[in-house]
């Protein structure tokens, strides 16, 4: 009796390393309470403005935090920060911010109610930020339905659209399959290495547990197979272009952004530093399914006429080259990764920001229809979407190109060389239907040839038409901007961000 | 201010021009772009003599100083910094450069005045001084790299600035396309380089090259040869050189900025940048100095039956060049440079007189038309006249001095390069020749009417017409402006032409043998690694060069004089004699026949092939139906799988597991 | 080991085996007189007329699922409440917390108007 009172002692908590995940989750709570009120003001400013405030903190505290080197442990044997677990919960943070910008005109607001859709939203948030820092694999899991659960709301927003209500539940079903295949893979690796502590993971791997043992392998080919659904890697991403499409558009761009950057932090944590020992034995496995992923997502995103079923195939590919830099398992592989997550997210919120725009007064919708002339019409979103369809191809003096060369340097040094060129042919396959939006925003009379689709209007169910109300849209055409202005910044002027992926680097000491 | 803080001056300046130009011309009155932007270039210029001030003061063997604006990229194992790097031989350039172009600058206000794209044109000509000092100034092959591109850019916009004109936007694709071979040729070099020494700047480089590389290492000479690709594909040499005399179809001071004293002579410095590299390939070198050779004579004699006024300065521009290649080439890097720098001098000194007469022609460029001018331009005439002399290398004139000392090294190397320099002679020979050809045949014989009325006080006014197709032309933008100008009615003009006339006669004064040696001096601790350091032909031998140059000049002038203001039915004769020469000759050697056949139809017939049997045959008749076929096959390909049912993805996702499974169950056991 | 389960499982053999024997107790001791009367469904009242295809209201199972929830929630203060002293303050906070999240769900639940029958 007294041994168990033993066990249950209360663990040792670093409460500043904490403090960000209590700042969001506190932020959830209030924006939760706050939403309860009624009035023009509170739903429409104040609750935003809360669930900003709860992002900015949380990010000066995730800055005060910022220390390079080893993990340290906030809620030990659970939770454990290192930069790696920053610079992915920064990432989060920024994409909140910018969600919540581009939410703030959004009537899926006013349908879910704006306190539930923030506290939601910030939940999902705690929720990666949870899985970056996982130290252990059930608090991984927990991250991982933490940020899940919401985001199956989230999606089905538009409560009184059959499309959006689509979206959600095959959302919930397919990601429930995901989180089944994911858990039941942890439960194989914890069979296997008798540990549920990545460290004790990594110890044990190669040493008490040898690297071809068939149980540590079946475990982590399921958890493979659970994470890369999240990364919307193939052949699990056939939700992807659904969800994306059915889903409102700024819970799209969050998922398509945050939801991958949680899943590659996780999925780096998990392979190149729990299971970085049989690195040789899931090596060629990842390479694959990243050749498959950068195939399928650009010759999917070729022929699609809507914006965000184009950007969903194109964040498949990007994901199929995101995976390529956890393929080698090195110091290197983990920077290049870490770099061209970031570039992912300006170069996404500024596309997406576009498409929000656009949607919100066009006839079309988000077809690629509700882009033509409009480098004449509005230079301001015509720009941002320009600079974020280059920087998505790889063009020179963008982030995106710094990224894939990063990570194609990454390829080349781990021995991966036929990766790289990959990489190569996959983005040069990736700018036709990249120029293709910019032929249409520039050149009016450009006729697009795409092959006629039966048409999949968002038709209301009931209630009003949507979104009829926004014309001038200043926050979605400053969120444009910024990020666009920030793909060129860090395209033409890397190195901060060239110094804080080193720092990243040295999260997982034993990596060469 | 420190040296390196006037080399970013010298960049800053034309940039900043630029932009103003570019984002102001619609405020910006009259002719204030050009004005605007030939005080940038001054500027560039003022800077450029305060780092050469700088330079002077500081000790010889400091003179190479960098310094680093940014990190641009640093990961493991590679680096690039925006970094400029001032030494002699980089300041020596922009000073030429930026001179040379601050006078063609001053010269374009006025020759560009009617033109509707006036502040167009000068913001182009403010980018391409930027890139030019870019390629100049870079410290590593990165930045050497971008400048490389934007000159390249530049040059195919002022080509085509007549936009409207098909020939002139031909012209300018032409250009474009073979300088990106000779891009993507130094781009593989710089790989390779890369690849070896695992350095990207030049010091890092050259430190690291003789450790290595053996000598004529395999991977080097490849390297090497790279950069030759890149380097003749600027400056214009065998084989790449089909794109130059085209590129006359740009305006005027376009070619004498350009195409004659600038951007062509880019190959002859990065080659002698990269010295130490050609050093310790000395297979590559010899590459680089036959084929140099090859091209001054080559296009010597072609300029010696063209009847485009421009085109037989152009193809006298390539074989300059020529003369500047092989001295390089072969070390004689001091005399390589002198003659860069007093052929941009007397090249664009000619290409001004050109504009001039072509102005007073009212846009006729054909020698066959033209005759007299003596007395109705007399301005035009004698700074012509000098420019010609020069090129001629006419005893005290610059280009006399700075050809022979090439020639004299040539010779004094020996063996292979002693052959090569006496190709140089009987190329010199040539030069004299067809120098004196243009002078005599525009200025000397018959006035020609424009001429008699230019002498009545009047400008000829003629049709506006494409003077390659005779096509009748508006005067709106995209075609040149109504008005023509001469030099003798606009001081800017005078202005520019005169101080080139001047330092035609007087820069020979950096470099006589035995008496001064300035420049070769002032160079020194750039080469001063270099192996051939020692090597110098004595003095007396060089003096016995110079007679020999000399002699051969006057021989040919007063030849060409005899022929071209003698009795014209003699000179029919002659030419019905020769015909299968001449036909060869006025035909460029049926260089531009040779690549149609040898590239161009092939090419065109193999896409002929893909497009009748390929495509038509295969593609539409076996698959759905041409290109948008395969599109729609794929398409329907991802959206039979993509069918949006819950169940197939559920499908597919289990196939996914047992896959990855299987796999690993495979590698484990 | 397995011996500290060995009451749990005489526990459950033994609470198992009560509820069988009461079950089947009463069918295998009692006196059995059936009639029409008895075998309806009340023995007063009226008899009810549910389909089978009859539908609860949404509501039904939202208020379900709220008691379900918030029910089960309690349960996990009594281990704590069993073992507080042992381990003192740090799961006193932990418990206040708790509650209060519980309360906070319960306060939006309320407000938004779950709890009424719609």
């Amino acid at each position: 009796m007294i041994e168990l009172a033993q066990v249950v002692q209360a663990p040792k908590i670093d409460y500043q390393g904490l403090a960000p995940l209590f700042s969001t989750i506190g932020g959830s709570l209030a924006v939760l309470m706050i939403g309860l009120f009624r009035g023009r003001f509170v739903q429409r400013t104040l609750v935003p403005a809360v669930a900003a405030l709860a992002l900015l903190v949380a990010m000066g505290m995730t800055i005060a935090n910022w220390e390079a080197g080893d993990s340290r442990p906030i809620i030990e044997g659970a939770l454990a920060i290192d930069t790696l677990a920053l610079f992915m919960s920064m990432l989060f943070y920024v994409t909140g911010l910018a969600t919540v910008a581009l939410s703030l005109r959004s009537d899926v607001q006013r349908e879910v109610g704006a306190g539930e859709y923030m506290a939601l939203l910030l939940g999902a948030i705690s929720g990666m930020v949870v899985l970056a820092g996982a130290e252990n694999m059930v608090t991984l899991f927990v991250g991982f339905e933490l940020l899940s659960i919401p985001l199956y709301v989230l999606s089905a927003g538009y409560v009184r659209r059959a499309h959006s209500l689509e979206a959600g539940l095959k959302y919930l079903v397919v990601g429930s399959v995901g989180s089944a295949t994911l858990l039941y893979g942890l439960a194989l690796l914890y069979g296997a290495t008798g540990s549920t502590d990545f460290r004790a993971m990594a110890i044990a791997i190669g040493d008490t547990v040898a690297v071809t043992d068939p149980l540590l392998l079946t475990g982590v080919a399921l958890a493979a197979t659970g994470l890369a659904f999240k990364a919307s890697v193939a052949p699990f991403h056939q939700w992807t272009p659904d969800v994306y499409e059915g889903a409102p558009t700024p819970i799209t761009s969050f998922m398509a952004v945050a939801t991958k950057v949680a899943a590659f932090a996780v999925t780096l944590r998990l392979f190149d530093y729990a299971l970085s020992d049989a690195q040789v034995q899931w090596g060629p496995a990842l390479a694959a399914l990243a050749t498959v992923t950068i195939v399928i997502g650009n010759a999917g995103a070729i022929a699609q006429s809507s914006l965000k079923r184009m950007l969903a195939w194109s964040g498949v590919a990007q994901a199929g080259y995101l995976l390529a830099g956890v393929v080698v398992g090195t110091q290197l592989g983990l920077q290049a990764t870490a770099f061209y997550l970031a570039a992912y997210l300006f170069m996404n919120v500024a596309a997406f920001a576009v498409v929000i725009a656009c949607e919100r007064v066009s006839e079309h919708g988000d077809g690629i229809e509700s882009l033509r002339d409009l480098g004449r019409a509005s230079p301001l979103l015509a720009w941002p979407m320009t600079i974020a369809m280059l920087a998505l191809a790889g063009f020179p003096a963008t982030a995106g190109f710094i990224g894939k060369f990063y990570l194609i340097e990454a390829v080349v040094a781990g021995d991966y060389a036929w990766l790289g060129i990959v990489i190569v042919v996959g983005s040069m396959i990736s700018l036709v239907y990249y120029l293709r939006v910019i032929a249409v925003m520039w050149m009016g009379r450009f006729e697009v040839e795409l092959p006629s689709f039966p048409p999949r209007r968002v038709k209301a169910v009931a209630g009003r038409s949507p979104e009829a109300d926004a014309r001038a849209q200043p926050e979605v055409a400053s969120v444009a901007i910024l990020a666009a202005a920030a793909t060129i910044f860090f395209g033409i002027v890397p190195s901060p961000l060239f110094d804080l992926v080193s720092d990243v680097g040295t999260s997982f000491g034993g990596l060469v | 201010m420190s040296a390196t803080a006037y080399g970013w001056v010298v960049l800053a300046a034309p940039l900043v021009g630029m932009l103003i130009i570019a984002l102001g011309w619609r405020v910006l009155p009259g002719r204030s772009a050009g004005w605007l932007g030939s005080a940038a270039i001054g500027v560039s210029f003022l800077a450029s003599v305060g780092m050469l001030i700088r330079l002077l003061d500081s000790p010889e063997e400091s003179r190479a100083l960098v310094s680093s604006a940014y990190n641009y990229v640093e990961t493991a194992g590679f680096r690039a910094d925006l970094s400029i790097l001032v030494d002699p031989l980089s300041v020596f350039m922009c000073l030429v450069v930026s001179g040379v172009s601050f006078l063609i600058h001053l010269y374009s206000i006025s020759y560009m005045t009617s033109d509707q794209g006036f502040a167009r044109f000068f913001a182009y000509l403010n980018f391409f001084v930027f890139s030019m000092l870019l390629l100049i100034l870079a410290a590593n092959f990165v930045l050497l790299l971008v400048g490389w591109a934007f000159v390249g850019a530049a040059s195919y916009l002022l080509i085509s600035f007549w936009y409207r004109r098909g020939t002139a936007t031909a012209a300018g694709i032409k250009a474009f396309v073979i300088n990106v071979i000779g891009d993507v040729g130094l781009v593989i070099g710089a790989f390779l380089l890369f690849d070896a020494t695992g350095a990207l700047d030049y010091a890092g480089i050259f430190a690291a090259a003789p450790e290595v590389f053996a000598e004529n290492d395999g991977k080097l000479v490849a390297a090497c040869l790279m950069i030759l690709v890149g380097a003749f594909a600027k400056s214009a040499q065998l084989p790449l050189h089909t794109w130059l005399p085209d590129a006359m179809e740009g305006p005027t001071p376009v070619s004498a900025l350009i195409h004659a004293a600038t951007m062509v002579t880019a190959g002859v410095y990065l080659i002698a940048r990269c010295h130490p590299l050609f050093e310790l390939a000395p297979t590559a070198a010899d590459v680089g100095a036959i084929l140099g050779t090859a091209t001054l004579i080559f296009a010597a004699s072609v300029a010696l039956a063209a009847t485009d006024l421009k085109r037989v300065i152009a193809y006298s521009t390539m074989s300059q060049i020529g003369y500047m290649v092989l001295g390089v080439s072969i070390g004689a890097y001091g005399a390589g440079l002198f003659h860069l720098m007093t052929h941009a001098f007397f090249k664009a000194l000619l290409f001004m007189g050109a504009g001039s007469v072509i102005g007073a022609m009212s846009g006729i460029q054909s020698l066959d038309r033209m005759g007299g001018f003596r007395k109705a331009m007399p301005f035009t005439f004698v700074t012509f006249t000098i420019g010609a002399l020069a090129l001629a290398s006419f005893p005290l004139f610059s280009g006399f001095f700075s050809k022979d000392e090439i020639l004299a090294y040539a010779l004094e190397r020996g063996g292979l390069y002693a052959i090569l320099g006496v190709v140089g002679y009987i190329a010199a020979l040539l030069t004299a020749f067809y120098a004196g050809r243009m002078v005599f045949r525009v200025f000397f014989g018959a006035s020609v009417p424009e001429a008699q009325e230019l002498e009545r006080g009047q400008l000829a006014h003629g049709t506006h017409a494409n003077p390659a197709t005779g096509e009748e032309e508006d005067t709106d933008v995209g075609f040149p402006g109504a008005e023509h100008h001469i030099a003798e009615r606009e001081w800017p003009m005078k202005a520019a032409m005169a101080p080139l006339a001047l330092l035609a006669v007087v820069a020979g004064v950096l470099g006589i043998p035995g008496v001064t040696d300035t420049l070769e001096h002032f160079l020194e601790p750039t080469f001063e690694g270099s192996r051939f350091a020692e090597v110098h032909p004595s003095t007396s031998a060089e003096l016995i060069g110079l007679a020999v140059g000399g002699v051969v000049a006057i021989i040919a002038l007063a030849a060409a004089y005899r022929y071209f203001t003698g009795d014209p039915q003699a000179r029919v004769a002659t030419r019905e004699r020769f015909a299968g020469v001449h036909r060869v000759l006025i035909n460029k050697w049926y260089f531009d026949e040779i690549f149609d056949r040898a590239i161009v139809r092939p090419v065109a017939a193999f896409g002929r092939f893909g497009r009748t049997v390929v495509e038509s045959a295969i593609v539409q008749g076996v698959l759905v139906g041409g290109t948008v076929g395969i599109v729609r096959a794929g398409t329907s390909l991802a959206r039979s799988i993509q069918t949006g049912e819950l169940r197939f993805y559920a499908a597919l996702l289990l196939m996914g597991v047992s896959g990855l499974i299987l796999y690993f169950l495979l590698v484990s056991s | 080991m397995l011996k500290s389960y060995l009451p749990a499982l005489v526990f459950l053999v033994l609470g198992v085996g009560v509820g069988v024997a009461f079950t089947f107790a009463n069918s295998l001791l009692g006196p059995k007189r059936p009639s029409k009367v008895k075998s309806e469904p009340y023995e007063s009242g009226l008899p009810s007329d549910v389909r089978k295809s009859f539908r609860f209201g949404v509501s039904f199972y939202l208020v379900a699922m709220l008691f379900i929830l918030f029910d089960i929630e309690v349960v996990f203060l009594y281990p704590i409440a069993v073992r507080l002293e042992e381990v003192g303050t740090f799961a006193l906070i932990e418990t206040v917390v708790f509650i209060v999240l519980l309360a906070i769900a319960f306060v939006h639940v309320w407000r938004r108007g779950a709890l009424e029958w719609k």
